[in-house]
Parts: structure tokens; C-alpha cells; sequence
């Protein structure tokens, strides 16, 4: 069952004493089921890794809480009086926080809670949604985010299912004609753009895009990034005006007088907002093995 | 604003072709709480810049753990600094310091309100019939006690129209002849209680001659600014309460009192009734001097604490006048402590002893009821009753006597000192300076000289004496002890 090498001789000593602090004898789980449950932790997330580096790894996982779901996947019903006892409220609670709305908080939260139970079924066993939680974070925060993901996905698949008349009675028809794709005046301003947003660093990227893109306030992409709100406003003005600078440079540096440069950014502020988007799609990381869908 | 169509549907657009991969939800988690390493978190960073739907992932997760974590906060606020301060702990240690600061209150100020020498010559000079009312004061005081049920109406009335009767000449003419009328009565039952008083209260009568000075706040408390603080004390005092209102009424020479002492006359004339009605009905056999002696705090204050606190105090104070024999004194000296003196024992040991009936059976200080509760007591008691020989060191002799008021030397033995006798039936043990130690075995008849060390010192100043076990101590705090009837000696530290 083990898809991982098995850990040395030397690790087996720390790994029972994992498995204590784990407390997964109590929910029914075996040292070797356990033993089998850190490796697939393992090799998802460091494969690579030695046997020192695997004990380290696994010593920072949320193991309790990992050995509660692995053992409410498995059907150990005292798992499971444990898992209802601190999570069920909590779900539904989550669920309401996320949409704002009762019932559709309850549909939510019943629909995920079936995922958990494993409703569905593979080679005559049950599949447990919890059987995905890898205890790096919080099992309360993975049903969060899992919450999160089920509910923007349905999110999009209704607004993909709006029907004409919906749309008409939302004022689409109304709106004006969508804008062809947006090119600048002059092709040496979007080199020069491009050039200053691939300057970016990931997280002065996403600042951008979360509150230009996604017009999210300073004070929630602050609590993404993890700094005060009022930092991230000074770090947006400091961002726009040293891309400006370069793109004056680049301008400049293109055969653009200074006049010249200066009237090509003042044309319009969405090119800026438009490139931010077409540029950061083109620098796509390829870290994640694992689709969303897989999850 | 122009640009937003754009922009939505720039989003919308790349969400539609956004088939790349996506962090899942143990590493969305894992960023939501922060608890990813560097290296990652950036790779995590770097894709949620590009990836709208990752945002929105993160962006609810976050919302909904900020409302539980606003939910949290509504919890009841984490106890202040000051707040923890009020421990069970705190609280009892809080407690026992009021309680001392009440006790130290208790205790000063009664002290206080004795006024200083020059004060109560003056008030001396003022009230020059002062022996006159403090024994009308007593006197009123006593018919007070001895006849509440009659007294209490009259009183009642009196007191609450104190006020009235400030003003009111006449009145206070009147009652001054009738307190006069009755002072001889008063005086002569107070010669006759003087007669049997025992030596000590006779000293508190001595006191009592001094009363006027400390009666003197009391008395003139209307005439005084300051009268609010002894009248706080005078308020809950029976005999300070008779007292302040007899005052108004019996001294002639006493000026006016001011419009503001009503106020105050009020108070103790209030207190009166409640006062006077506490007193027990057999309160009239007790001896007159009571009236004199300074009320116990505890009947001052009328509160639990005051009580209670006062209570332990006057337990610390009775200490030292507890009787040298208590129950258990001397047996638990020798059996439970070995060579431990009862320090009462040694400071109150009577000089004159009866012998203890000796029991048949020796060698077990237990067993014998010389040593048992109440040991000397109730020997004392039997000796007198069978007219047993009882012992006395006297003029450093050592004397006995056999027929009851004739005393005879024991030991006529010129050169030495008796400071101390044990007798025990026959067995007599006496010790006198330096370490000097007799012993008897037949009443007295014939003696033997014992022994103690040579390091014994200093004048036997106790002995404890059974049939074997013998406990000699010494001023120089020299502890002997024999266990075998005095054969052998040997010295203990204290």
C-alpha cells in the first residue's frame, strides 16, 4: 500500500513517537496505517526529500488532526463522534460565512459533508474527501478552503449556465460594446510595460492584480499577503510610480523624447491594468503537479 | 468609469482559460495560516498574482476566518492586570490584612480617645464634683443593671428626649437631686464590693480613681469639637452610653451644651434602648468595678469582625494569665515531649505542694495521676481533704507540715538554699542552689543527697517526679533526666 520508500531503521523510533502525539490509536489507527499516511505526505510534497528532512517535514504536519481524518476515511465511527463533535457546527458556520446566505450555506455544507463521508465509491470502498487532507494546515482551515473552492466553482459553473434573459435583465445588453483587444497606441509602450511588470516580484504582482484586477481593498489583499493595510497602500504607490518610471525609461530607451513617453502613459491607465493581466498570465509557475479537479 | 468593462472581462476571460495547475487545498491552507516555508509561499504567491479563482479561494477563506475570528473576539475580553490581581489567594491574603488593620484600629484607638494629662486637668478643673458624677455615673449605671425591665422605659424616654432635657433647666435640676439622693446607696455598696474584690481588681478600682481622666472625653464629648470620633465609640458602649447621658443631667458645673451636640446626645440616647436592652437580668450580681474597667473593643463594636478579631486579641492577652496547671500541662511535658517544661509551669509553679497520692504501681509517669490533667489541682484538693504533708520552700528552707497551720523545717541542714520542692506521697524531691538535690523516700524522715553531674549549675528552678522518670531543671537551662529513680543523670539541651 506504501507508494513511498519505507523509512530507515533509524526514523522508526521517532515515527511511533508521531504517532503518539498523534493520538491516532484512539480512532483506531494502526502505527503501519499511519507509517503509510506520512509517507504519502511525503512524496506529494517532498519527494525528494532524505529521511532526516521527511522527519522534520512530517514533525511540523498537524498530525492529530491528520490521523482524525485518515481515520474518519477509513470509517472509524469514534473518528468520526469526534469529527462531528468539533466540526460540525463549525461547517455549516464556515459555509455561512462564505456565502453570506443561510441556505445556501446549509446546501454547501451538506454537499461537502457527503464528499467527506464518501458517498461516492471506488472498487467497493468508500472515497473520503478527507482522505486529501494532508495536515499541513489546520483540518479546520482545509475545510475552509475546501469550502471556498467548492463554492467558487459553483460560482462559476451558474455563471457559465446564465441563461439570455438573465443576462438582459442584468443590463448586458445594455452595456457598451466590449472593447476589441486592447492595444496600446504605440507597440514600443506595451514592450516597455512588459518589460517593467516581468520587474515585479510575485507578491508586488499579485498586489496588483488583486486590487486593480479583482478590486479587492487594501485591506483584504493585506490580509492575503499578511502586512497592514496601510502598507500595502504605500507599496502600491511606490509601485506605480517606479513603473512608471521605467516605462519612461523604456520608452525612452526605445526612441521615445520625453514628451512623448510621458503622452503615451497618459493615454489611458487601463492599458497598465490590461498588460498587468496579459503579462502575469504569460509567467505561469509550474510548481503544482496536482490539479484542483484531482483534489 | 470606462476601463471596468475591460477589466471584467479581461478576468472573466482568463478564468474561462485557466486550465493550468492549482494548489490544493492543504497548500491554500497552509498560505491562508502562514505556515508555509519561504519557498514556497512564493511559488504559492506567484501563482495566486496570475490565477483569479486561487484569489477568490484565498480571499474567502480569509473572510471567513476573520468573521470566526471576530466571533472569537466577542468572547468574554481576557482578564485585565488588576483583575487577575483578585485571586482566591489575593483575596484571603486582602482579607487577613483588613482584618489587622481593623485589629491595630481596634486597639489604638481606644488608647486615642484617653485625652492628654493637660486636657483632663482641665477637665478636672472643670467638673471639680467629678468623683460626684462618675459616681453618679456608676450608680446610674448600676441601677441600670440591676433593674432593666424597670430602668429600660426610663431610660428610653430620657435618652430620646436628651435634647430637650439640654435645655430644659429644671428637668436636669431634678434629676440631678434624684441621682444625688441615691449616691450614698451608691457609695456603700461600692465600699462593700471593694471589700471583697481580690487583689487584682482592687488595682482596677485603683485605676478607677484615675476614671475621671479617662471618663472626661466621654463626659464632656457634647462640649467638645472633637466629639464625633468618642462618640463613635460611646455609641455602641452600654456603660459609655449611660455615662454620656447621665452627664448632661447630673453635672451642674458643665456649661451648655452647644446646639451641635444634640446631634451627638442623639447618637448615644439612639444606641441607649438596643444597649440597655442587651443586658442580661443576672447583671446586676456582678461587682460595681466592672463600670470602671475599659469596655472590651468587641462590645464597642458591635460588628462579627470587631468580635472576632478582638476576641483573638483578648485570647493573646489572657495568655499570659493562663493558669500554670492546665489540663495536660505537666503530662504532656514528660510523655509527649521528654524533657519539655511547660514555661507556665516553671513561672507559676506554686511553692507550697501537696504530696500526690503515690500510686501502687511506679515507673510509668503515665499511669500516675500525679501527672494526669489537672494533676496538681485535684491533688491539692485530695491533700487537703486527707490532711496530707504538704511541702514549702520558704526563706530558701525547706519546711513541711504535717498538721494543718504548724510548719517545720525538713531539712535542717545549715548552707543550703531550697529553691524548689517535688512531693509525691513519701517521695520527696527538693533542689536549691548550685545544683544542690535532695531526696526522699519516706516523707522527709531521712534524705539523700543526689547527685545531678558534674556539670550541673545554676539553682534547681523546677522538678518533675515520677517513680523513675525524674526532670531536673536548672537557671543556668541545664536539663537532667534520670529514667531510673535518680540513679543516673544526664543532661538534655533545652
Amino acid at each position: 500500500m506504501s507508494s513511498g520508500p519505507r523509512p530507515a531503521e533509524g526514523t522508526v523510533l521517532s515515527l511511533l513517537v508521531l504517532f503518539e502525539k498523534s493520538g491516532g490509536e484512539r480512532y483506531g489507527l494502526t502505527l503501519q496505517t499511519f507509517e503509510v499516511v506520512l509517507e504519502q505526505v511525503a512524496v506529494k510534497y517532498v519527494p525528494e526529500a532524505t529521511p532526516r528532512q521527511k522527519l522534520e517535514f512530517w514533525r511540523d504536519l498537524k498530525l492529530e488532526e491528520l490521523a482524525l481524518a485518515r481515520a474518519c476515511a477509513a470509517g472509524h465511527e469514534a473518528a468520526w463522534q469526534a469529527f462531528l463533535t468539533r466540526f460540525r457546527e463549525k461547517l455549516y458556520d464556515i459555509a455561512r460565512g462564505i456565502t453570506k446566505e443561510d441556505s445556501s450555506a446549509r446546501d454547501l455544507a451538506d454537499s461537502l459533508y457527503a464528499d467527506l463521508y464518501g458517498t461516492s465509491e471506488r472498487e467497493g470502498r468508500r472515497v473520503s474527501r478527507l482522505n486529501f487532507y494532508m495536515g499541513r494546515g489546520s483540518l479546520e482551515g482545509w475545510l475552509r478552503t475546501v469550502l471556498a473552492q467548492e463554492f467558487v466553482n459553483r460560482y462559476r459553473k451558474t455563471k457559465r449556465l446564465v441563461s439570455l434573459e438573465e443576462q438582459t435583465e442584468d443590463g448586458v445588453q445594455f452595456s457598451a460594446a466590449p472593447a476589441g483587444p486592447t492595444s496600446p497606441l504605440d507597440s514600443r509602450l506595451g514592450a516597455a510595460l512588459d518589460e517593467a511588470l516581468g520587474q515585479l516580484t510575485g507578491e508586488d504582482r499579485l498586489v496588483l492584480a488583486s486590487y486593480y484586477l479583482d478590486n479587492r481593498t487594501l485591506t483584504e489583499i493585506g490580509r492575503m499577503v499578511g502586512v497592514h493595510e496601510s502598507t500595502i497602500s504605500r507599496r502600491l504607490e511606490k509601485m506605480l510610480k517606479a513603473l512608471r518610471k521605467q516605462v519612461m525609461a523604456g520608452l525612452v530607451s526605445r526612441g521615445m523624447n520625453r514628451g512623448q513617453a510621458e503622452e503615451a502613459l497618459e493615454a489611458d491607465v487601463r492599458y497598465l491594468q490590461v498588460d498587468v493581466t496579459r503579462k502575469l498570465q504569460e509567467n505561469r509557475p509550474a510548481a503544482f503537479q496536482q490539479d484542483k479537479g484531482s483534489d | 468609469m470606462p476601463e471596468l468593462p475591460d477589466l471584467l472581462r479581461q478576468r472573466l476571460a482568463a478564468a474561462e482559460n485557466d486550465t493550468r495547475m492549482h494548489p490544493d487545498a492543504d497548500t491554500i491552507t497552509a498560505f491562508v495560516e502562514q505556515s508555509l516555508p519561504a519557498a514556497e509561499r512564493q511559488t504559492v504567491v506567484a501563482h495566486l498574482s496570475v490565477c483569479e479563482p486561487c484569489r477568490e479561494v484565498v480571499s474567502l477563506s480569509q473572510t471567513s476566518l476573520a468573521e470566526l475570528e471576530t466571533q472569537t473576539v466577542l468572547k468574554p475580553a481576557p482578564v485585565s492586570r488588576w483583575r487577575r490581581l483578585l485571586t482566591p489567594g489575593f483575596s484571603v491574603a486582602a482579607a487577613v490584612a483588613a482584618m489587622a488593620v481593623i485589629a491595630v484600629l481596634v486597639l489604638q484607638l481606644p488608647q486615642k480617645s484617653t485625652p492628654p494629662s493637660a486636657q483632663g486637668t482641665q477637665q478636672a478643673k472643670v467638673t471639680t464634683p467629678a468623683d460626684q458624677n462618675i459616681s453618679a455615673d456608676k450608680k446610674t449605671s448600676t441601677e441600670a443593671k440591676t433593674s432593666v425591665p424597670v430602668q429600660q422605659p426610663t431610660e428610653t424616654r430620657s435618652a430620646q428626649s436628651a435634647p430637650l432635657l439640654d435645655r430644659d433647666e429644671p428637668a436636669r435640676e431634678t434629676q440631678a437631686k434624684e441621682t444625688q439622693a441615691k449616691e450614698g446607696q451608691f457609695k456603700e455598696a461600692q465600699a462593700h464590693a471593694r471589700r471583697d474584690q481580690p487583689a487584682d481588681v482592687k488595682a482596677l478600682a485603683g485605676l478607677a480613681a484615675s476614671a475621671p481622666a479617662a471618663k472626661a472625653p466621654v463626659l464632656t464629648a457634647s462640649l467638645k469639637k472633637d466629639y464625633v470620633n468618642t462618640n463613635f465609640f460611646a455609641a455602641n458602649s452600654n456603660e459609655f452610653a449611660s455615662v454620656d447621658g447621665q452627664a448632661d443631667k447630673d453635672v451642674p458645673s458643665a456649661p451648655q451644651p452647644q446646639p451641635s451636640s444634640a446631634n451627638s446626645s442623639f447618637i448615644s440616647a439612639k444606641n441607649k434602648l438596643p444597649a440597655f436592652a442587651d443586658i442580661p437580668s443576672n447583671t446586676a450580681a456582678k461587682p460595681d468595678i466592672r463600670l470602671l474597667t475599659p469596655t472590651p473593643p468587641h462590645q464597642r463594636f458591635d460588628c462579627p469582625v470587631c468580635k472576632i478579631v478582638t476576641a483573638g486579641a483578648h485570647s493573646l492577652r489572657l495568655r499570659s494569665i493562663t493558669p500554670a496547671i492546665r489540663s495536660g500541662a505537666v503530662s504532656d511535658s514528660a510523655m509527649g515531649a521528654p524533657g519539655m517544661f511547660s514555661s507556665a509551669l516553671q513561672k507559676n509553679q506554686p511553692s507550697e505542694v501537696a504530696a500526690a497520692p503515690e500510686k501502687a504501681e511506679g515507673g510509668s509517669l503515665a499511669s500516675s495521676d500525679a501527672l494526669s490533667h489537672g494533676a496538681l489541682a485535684t491533688s491539692n484538693f485530695k491533700a487537703r481533704e486527707s490532711s496530707a504533708t504538704l511541702w514549702k520552700v520558704a526563706g530558701g528552707k525547706l519546711i513541711k507540715s504535717s498538721i494543718p497551720s504548724q510548719w517545720e523545717d525538713a531539712y535542717p541542714v545549715a548552707g543550703f538554699q531550697f529553691s524548689f520542692v517535688n512531693a509525691r506521697g513519701n517521695d520527696v524531691w527538693a533542689g536549691g542552689s548550685s545544683a544542690f538535690l535532695i531526696h526522699s523516700r519516706d516523707g522527709g524522715s531521712s534524705w539523700e543527697i543526689v547527685k545531678l553531674g558534674d556539670a550541673a549549675t545554676g539553682t534547681i528552678v523546677n522538678i518533675l517526679a515520677g517513680a523513675l522518670n525524674i526532670q531536673v531543671k536548672t537557671s543556668d537551662n541545664q536539663l537532667w533526666s534520670s529514667t531510673d529513680g535518680g540513679k543516673t543523670w544526664t543532661m538534655q539541651s533545652e
